[in-house]
C-alpha cells in the first residue's frame, strides 16, 4: 500500500472511523497495531516476524536495562539488543554488499573466492525500524525514560503504521509518553492534518512522479545528452527527491495526526539551508538527529578537540551514506558530505563572516548550498561510480556526452515550483484555511482534492526511500 | 449525534466541491489519449452522407469486416448501405457497451442499423487492462453499473469479486474526476507526442472506412508491431496439423445448446442501449474456433432480435480453410472479403428495412 493509492484513502478512513469509535484507549491501541500489521503484511506478511522479533529483543532489553541491579547485564542487554537489530538489519540489507565487497577485496589479494548465492529480500522499513528499536533501548539504559511493562506500547512504538515503513524515525521518549495518555479527537486538529496530507500528495503524486521519468531516462542515458540536460537533470533530481521523501513525510505526520498521535518534524526547507551544517539540521531531520545522538555524539562529538570532531563527522556521514542504501555510490555520498563538512568548519575556525555580510550573502550560500548538495546527490542517485563521475565531469566541465536534450520546458517547471516554495517558506500561506468558516474550507478541500487528482500521474511510483 | 451530523453535511458539501471541480476539469482538460476508437468516432461522425450501419465490436470485427465490401453487396443486392466499421481491437463486451453508447450519443444522426460482436466480457478485468487510460475510459456510470451487476453473478471467488469490483470503481472514479489528465496535459505541453495523429490515421484503413485486415497491416508495420503480428501468424501456422480437429470439434459444440452465461445480460444491456435510440441491433457471431454461446442464447431467448451466426463450419466451410485464415482467430484479406459478402446478404435477406429515425 503506498500513501497516494486509493486504496490507501479507504485504510486510512477505516481506521479513522474504528478508532475515534472505540471508546477505550486500550482497544484503540489494539486497532491500531492490528491496522499497522495488516498495513505491513500488504507488502509482504512473512516480514512481520521481524518486526515483532525486534520489538521483542528491545522489549526485554529495555525492562533489563532499566530494572537490572547488575551494571554487567544491563550492559549486556544494551550490547545484545544493539547487536541484534543490527544483525537484522545486516543480514538483511547488507549480506551481499559486504560479500561483494569481500569477494573483490579478496580476488585483488591473489585469494580466491566463491560468492554464495543467498536470495535475500529487504523487507521494507527495516532501516527505519531497527534504528527505532535501538533508540529505545539506548534512552532507557540513559536514564531519558523508564521502561515500560506494556508490551503493546512498544509494540505499537515500533509498528505504528504511519512512520513504519520510510520514517520519521520516531524516539522512543517522544512516542511512548503519548501513548500513556489517552488520545480525544477534540485535540486534533483536523484541518491541518487534511491539509497536511493534501500537500503531501501533491509533492509526491503531482511533481515527484511526475519528474521521475525524465530523470530516469536521463540516468539511464547519461552517455546520450548534453550538459544543460546533466544540469538539468541534477536539478530535477533534487526536485524529485525532495517532493518525494518530504510528502511521505508530510502524509506520515498527517496520518499520525488525524489519529491523535504527533511524529516530530522530518523536514525544514532544507534548499534554503545556507550551509551544508545547515542543510542537515534541515534535511531527514529525524535521520540526521538520530545519528547525531546515537553516533556521533557517543563516538565523541566535538568535545575532544578539531581532529577527532572531524573524524567523527567522517565517521558519522560514511555510516549515514551506507544505512540509507548498501553500495559504495551511498557511501561515497555520505563521505562527500562528510568531506564539505569538514570544509565548512574547519573554514568557519578560521574565517567568520561578519553578520550583516552574511545577511547580505544569504542567497549567494544558498545557491551554493543548494548546488553542491545537487551535484553530491548524483552519487545518490547514478547506477555506479563510473556513470556519477561522469554526469560530474559533464556538469562541472559543461561536457555534451551527446546531442539529445531534456525538455527545456521543465526549466520553466522548476522555476515555477521554485517560486511556490519561496513564497511556502516566507510563510505566505501558512494557514490561509485557518479563518474560514467550516463549510466553506470543506467545499474548497474538496475542490483541492479534486485539482491534485486532475494532476497526479497516473502510474504512482513507490517512495524513494521505501527501498531503504 | 450532532457531531456525526456536522460531519456528515460537511463531507457532503466536500464531495459537492470535489465533484463540481471534477466537471470543470473534465470539460476543460483534454483527454489523457486520443485512442483509436476515439479518432474513429470523430471521423465517423463527421462524414457526410451520414453513416447508417456501424460496426462495433474487437479485432473480430476491426479485421474482418470490410464496409466497402458491405455496401457494395448490399447495393447490388438492392438495398444500399453507408456502412462504418468502428471495432477496435481487444474491445471486450463492456467496453462494446459504452461504444455503443458513445456513438449513438455523438452521431448527429444515429445510424440506423448497429451491428456488434461480442467475445469475451471483460468482468473480470485482466491485470493488463487494470489501470490503462482506455479502461478508465469506458467505465462510465451505466456501463460500471453494469460491470458490476454482472460481477454479482460472476461464478468466482469472493476475494476475485471484491478485487474485480474495486478495479471498476477506481476506474468510474478516475473517470468522473479526469484523474491524471492535468499531468497528462502539461507532459505533453513538455513533450509532443510524436506522429500519433498519423498512426490513427492509419486506423481507417486503405478504404478509409474503418477496416484493416491483417495483411494490410503487416504490408506497412515495421519493428516489434511487424514482429507481433507474424508472431501470431507463425503461432496458428506452428499449430496448423491441430486446427482440422479443433473445427470438427466447433462443429459438434455449436449442434449443442448454448450456456449463455454471463454474456447473455450483457448483449441485453447493448441491445437496450441501441433499440433506446430508435436503432436496430444485430449481433454478430463471427467464424472463429468459439461456440459465441452468449449470443446464441441471446437469440434463443428472444433478447436480440437479430443474431447473424457465423461459426458453424458445416454451413460456411469456405470461412474454416486454411488459405482464407490469419490465425485461428482472424480471417485474412480474401477471407475477410468472403466474409463481409456474406454478412451483407444475411442483413438483406434477415434483417427488415428500418425506417428508424433519420
Amino acid at each position: 500500500v503506498i500513501f497516494t493509492e486509493p486504496r490507501f484513502v479507504v485504510f486510512l478512513i477505516v481506521c479513522f472511523v474504528v478508532h475515534w469509535g472505540l471508546r477505550h484507549s486500550s482497544a484503540r491501541k489494539i486497532w491500531l497495531l492490528g491496522c499497522s500489521y495488516a498495513f505491513y503484511a500488504a507488502w509482504d506478511w512473512r516480514f512481520l516476524g521481524l518486526i515483532v522479533l525486534s520489538t521483542a529483543i528491545d522489549y526485554i532489553a529495555a525492562l533489563v536495562v532499566d530494572h537490572s541491579g547488575s551494571r554487567m547485564s544491563r550492559r549486556v542487554a544494551l550490547v545484545g539488543s544493539i547487536a541484534a537489530n543490527l544483525a537484522i538489519l545486516g543480514f538483511f540489507k547488507y549480506f551481499h554488499f559486504f560479500q561483494d565487497s569481500a569477494i573483490v577485496l579478496l580476488t585483488t589479494l591473489g585469494i580466491p573466492a566463491e560468492p554464495t548465492t543467498l536470495s535475500i529480500i529487504l523487507p521494507v522499513g527495516i532501516s527505519f525500524y531497527t534504528f527505532q528499536s535501538i533508540s529505545y533501548t539506548v534512552d532507557v539504559h540513559r536514564g531519558k525514560l523508564r521502561s515500560t511493562w506494556n508490551v503493546l506500547d512498544v509494540a505499537l512504538f515500533v509498528g505504528f503504521f504511519p512512520q513504519l515503513v520510510a520514517g520519521p524515525i520516531v524516539r522512543a521518549a517522544h512516542f511512548l509518553p503519548q501513548l500513556r495518555r489517552p488520545r480525544t479527537l477534540d485535540r486534533v486538529d483536523v484541518r491541518a492534518a487534511l491539509m497536511l496530507l493534501l500537500i503531501g500528495f501533491v509533492k509526491k503524486a503531482c511533481i515527484a512522479d511526475a519528474v521521475a521519468p525524465f530523470v530516469d531516462e536521463y540516468f539511464a542515458n547519461h552517455g546520450a545528452y548534453d550538459a544543460l540536460s546533466a544540469w538539468m537533470a541534477v536539478f530535477l533530481f533534487a526536485l524529485q527527491l525532495y517532493c518525494d521523501f518530504s510528502g511521505y513525510s508530510d502524509m506520515a505526520i498527517a496520518t499520525a495526526r488525524l489519529l491523535g498521535y504527533e511524529l516530530g518534524p522530518n523536514f525544514n526547507f532544507p534548499y534554503f539551508a545556507t550551509s551544508v551544517a545547515d542543510y542537515w539540521r534541515r534535511w531527514h531531520i529525524s535521520m540526521s538527529s538520530w545519528f547525531r545522538d546515537y553516533v556521533y555524539i557517543p563516538l565523541g562529538g566535538n568535545r575532544s578537540g578539531h581532529i577527532t570532531m572531524l573524524r567523527n563527522l567522517a565517521l558519522t556521514t560514511f555510516l549515514a551514506g551506507l544505512w540509507h542504501g548498501a553500495a559504495w555510490t551511498f557511501a561515497l555520498w555520505g563521505l562527500l558530505h562528510g568531506a564539505s563538512l569538514l570544509a565548512y568548519h574547519t573554514t568557519r575556525r578560521f574565517c567568520r563572516i561578519p553578520d550583516a555580510a552574511g545577511r547580505v550573502l544569504t542567497p549567494l550560500f544558498i545557491v551554493l548550498t543548494f548546488t553542491w548538495g545537487s551535484l553530491v546527490r548524483i552519487f545518490f542517485r547514478a547506477n555506479s561510480i563510473e556513470d556519477a563521475w561522469l554526469i560530474t565531469r559533464a556538469c562541472v566541465l559543461f561536457e555534451n556526452l551527446g546531442d539529445r536534450r531534456l525538455e527545456r520546458g521543465l526549466i520553466g517547471v522548476f522555476a515555477l515550483l521554485a517560486v511556490v516554495h519561496w513564497v511556502s517558506y516566507r510563510g505566505w500561506l501558512h494557514r490561509w484555511w485557518a479563518p474560514l468558516p467550516s463549510w466553506l474550507f470543506a467545499f474548497l478541500y474538496g475542490c483541492l482534492v479534486a485539482l491534485a487528482f486532475a494532476f497526479m500521474n497516473d502510474h504512482a511510483q513507490p517512495f524513494i526511500y521505501f527501498q531503504f | 449525534m450532532s457531531r456525526v451530523l456536522r460531519s456528515a453535511a460537511l463531507i457532503c458539501i466536500a464531495l459537492a466541491g470535489y465533484s463540481l471541480a471534477a466537471w470543470l476539469m473534465r470539460g476543460t482538460l483534454p483527454p489523457k489519449q486520443l485512442t483509436a476508437f476515439e479518432y474513429k468516432l470523430g471521423h465517423a461522425a463527421a462524414v457526410k452522407p451520414p453513416i447508417d450501419v456501424v460496426f462495433v465490436g474487437s479485432s473480430r470485427v476491426n479485421r474482418q469486416i470490410s464496409p466497402r465490401t458491405f455496401d457494395a453487396t448490399t447495393a447490388a443486392l438492392g438495398r444500399p448501405t453507408r456502412s462504418f466499421n468502428l471495432g477496435v481491437d481487444g474491445m471486450r463486451g463492456l467496453e462494446v457497451h459504452h461504444a455503443v453508447g458513445r456513438l449513438l450519443g455523438e452521431m448527429r444522426t444515429p445510424p440506423r442499423y448497429v451491428v456488434f460482436q461480442i467475445n469475451s466480457l471483460d468482468v473480470i478485468p485482466s491485470p493488463g487492462t487494470v489501470g490503462t487510460n482506455r479502461f478508465v475510459d469506458w467505465h462510465d456510470p451505466g456501463t460500471t453499473a453494469l460491470a458490476l451487476r454482472t460481477l454479482v453473478q460472476a461464478d468466482v471467488g469472493t476475494v476475485t469479486k471484491a478485487h474485480a469490483a474495486a478495479a471498476h470503481l477506481r476506474a468510474a472514479a478516475a473517470r468522473h474526476g479526469a484523474w491524471g489528465r492535468g499531468c497528462t496535459w502539461l507532459r505533453r505541453t513538455i513533450r509532443p507526442a510524436h506522429n500519433a495523429e498519423a498512426f490513427l490515421a492509419a486506423r481507417l484503413g486503405p478504404a478509409g472506412d474503418g477496416f484493416m485486415s491483417y495483411d494490410d497491416e503487416l504490408a506497412g508495420a515495421t519493428g516489434g508491431r511487424r514482429a507481433t503480428i507474424l508472431a501470431m501468424r507463425e503461432r496458428f501456422l506452428s499449430n496448423a496439423p491441430y486446427y482440422p480437429g479443433r473445427v470438427a470439434a466447433l462443429a459438434e459444440a455449436v449442434r449443442q445448446p448454448p450456456d449463455g452465461g454471463l454474456g447473455v445480460q450483457v448483449i441485453a444491456a447493448v441491445v437496450e442501449r441501441i433499440e433506446a435510440a430508435g436503432s436496430v441491433p444485430i449481433v454478430v457471431i463471427d467464424p472463429g474456433l468459439e461456440t459465441g454461446d452468449a449470443a446464441r442464447a441471446a437469440a434463443a431467448r428472444g433478447v436480440a432480435p437479430h443474431v447473424l451466426v457465423f461459426n458453424d463450419p458445416a454451413a460456411y466451410p469456405r470461412f474454416f480453410e486454411l488459405d482464407v485464415r490469419f490465425d485461428q482467430h482472424h480471417l485474412n484479406e480474401s477471407g475477410a472479403i468472403a466474409y463481409s459478402r456474406s454478412i451483407a446478404r444475411a442483413f438483406v435477406e434477415r434483417v427488415p428495412a428500418s425506417g428508424a429515425k433519420r
